[in-house]
């Protein structure tokens, strides 16, 4: 079966051009037709269509689709720049687009921020007096309309939500790319968007280490007092309690921030203490372990081998149920100083899908100036996105087993 | 087919909005705190807050040389030298139990 689809690109200039079919590396031959027009206006400022690429490619051309439920706006967490890194290359804004578009892209990598769903803008959520939480305020129809098609492999006209003027703006194109991950509020709200996923993530914030990073970032903005800030985030919590924080129960892995229970009455929440809470059972991951799979385990790496500085690291492993769903859970209190002590860690994790020794602790280095690059955000950020490159893996290999599969019966 | 669309006198920057929205928050919680209006007002603040902190950090990443070598790699401003190679090297020792020995070695050539 062989998908086609078309979409324009930048006008080049050049006579009429075909190229020859190509192999992928996936092994699908991928018969590329490109088509150039000489622009007829000789130097005007006539909008030629420009050349047409017509991609057919036999076999499933299918995107994987990642879900991740995140409060902290869209395609510039740091977890997105985790995530993009650990497949290579930097995402970035479409060249040439609205200058304020959500979306990233890099090469094997699109996100796409889910508030660009929005049905209603600001001022229309001011009239009605719905918050951006609110379901109401999102076209979920839309939404799965698009993701669905993505995930088939064409291409979609997506409207893009201006978080500077509160408008929507007019829509960009979005090719399917290999990975599409949709980041936002309601990823797993919708029932058919969630059944589209191939795996998703939570990032649950308790309140305490909310409020602490919103105090550092935004006492410097003017307006903003204590009061404010402490305000802003409780009147958004029925909401926020209501329609996003159900979709916990629903996601593959979660990964939930609290403070830290080293030191007594800490309010700064600069160490933290977190648990990456992942769903057994779920296709094509297993989750990462501490020594013996499935049983309960207690560890302090500082010690003889290794010194840590005050307050250490604490981790702890174990199979627990989560609102009714089996799981693992590792978590991690405490932060690292050294480098030594990052790959101790490493070393001791199993399951972790790293391509060779060493790899997370690259990752975390690569990007030491990232938030959360010394605690276990920062680590079980970085171990979600091998195990999602891990998944990737399995599912393009088996896409490419089924056929032969298919011949040989 | 023109439209007119009415142009409001907005505040320039996305501080002033941030700064705007707190005040109006006032008027809308002065009713009624746990109204909509209320409620949407706050996270409007929230809203603009996160943009405000995205532009402070866009800002601060934007190296107007890098940002004009990323599209013109071929400029003279923009071109690199290979009298060599850089070396990174990450290494890592420690001890598994009495014998083995762990290492771990990154080589970084830059060409």
């Amino acid at each position: 079966m062989a998908v086609c689809s078309a979409y324009t690109t930048q006008s080049l200039h050049s006579t009429c051009s075909i190229s020859t079919p190509a192999k992928t590396h996936l092994g699908f031959h991928q018969k590329q037709v490109v088509f150039y027009r000489r622009s007829s206006k000789r130097g005007g400022s006539g909008s030629s269509s420009g050349p047409c690429v017509i991609t057919c490619s036999a076999g499933d051309s299918q995107t994987v689709v990642i879900g991740l439920a995140a409060d902290s706006g869209c395609g510039k967490s740091t977890f997105m720049r985790r995530l993009t890194s650990v497949f290579g290359g930097a995402a970035e804004p479409p060249k040439g687009g609205n200058p304020d578009s959500n979306t990233l892209i890099s090469d094997m990598t699109t996100v796409i921020c889910l508030d660009d769903y929005h049905s209603l803008d600001r001022t229309g959520r001011k009239e009605k007096g719905v918050t951006a939480l609110d379901p109401r305020a999102n076209d979920f129809d839309l939404m799965y309309e698009q993701v669905k098609a993505i995930k088939s492999g064409v291409a979609v006209d997506k409207p893009i939500y201006n978080h500077v003027t509160g408008l929507l703006d007019p829509p960009e194109l979005i090719k399917p790319p290999k990975i599409l991950v949709i980041e936002g509020l309601h990823p797993m709200f919708d029932e058919r968007v969630r059944d589209l996923l191939d795996f998703s993530i939570y990032l649950d914030i308790s309140n305490e280490v909310k409020f602490a990073w919103k105090i550092q970032r935004d006492m410097a903005e003017r307006g903003h007092s204590l009061e404010s800030i402490r305000a802003s985030i409780e009147a958004r919590k029925p909401d926020f309690d209501a329609y996003i924080d159900p979709q916990k129960k629903y996601a593959d892995a979660v990964i939930e921030v609290l403070p830290t229970q080293l030191i007594p009455d800490d309010n700064e929440g600069k160490v933290l203490r977190v648990r990456l809470i992942m769903k057994e059972g779920v296709k094509h991951f297993s989750p990462v372990y501490l020594f013996d799979e499935g049983s309960t385990i207690s560890w302090i790496p500082c010690g003889r081998k290794l010194t840590c500085s005050y307050p250490g690291i604490k981790f702890h492993y174990g199979p627990d149920t989560y609102f009714g769903n089996e799981v693992s859970i590792l978590e991690m209190d405490g932060q690292f100083d050294r480098l030594d002590e990052l790959i101790y860690v490493e070393s001791h994790l199993s399951n972790i899908s790293t391509r060779f020794y060493g790899e997370v602790t690259q990752q975390m280095l690569k990007h030491a100036d990232f938030p959360g690059s010394n605690n276990g955000t920062g680590l079980f950020q970085t171990i979600v996105g091998l195990k999602i490159r891990d998944l990737y893996e399995q599912i393009t290999s088996s896409k490419t087993a089924a056929p032969l599969e298919a011949t040989k019966a | 087919m023109q439209v007119m669309k009415p142009v409001r006198a907005a505040p320039d920057s996305i501080s002033e909005k941030v700064e705007k929205s707190v005040k109006e928050v006032q008027e809308a919680c002065s009713d009624d705190p746990v109204s909509g209006e209320c409620v949407a007002a706050w996270d409007e603040v929230k809203e603009l807050s996160a943009a405000a902190s995205h532009a402070r950090d866009k800002k601060k990443d934007n190296d107007p040389l890098e940002n004009y070598c990323k599209d013109n790699p071929k400029t003279d401003e923009c071109r690199t030298y290979d009298n060599g190679s850089i070396i990174y090297i990450m290494t890592s020792f420690f001890v598994f139990g009495d014998e083995k020995f762990g290492v771990v070695l990154k080589l970084f050539l830059s060409c």
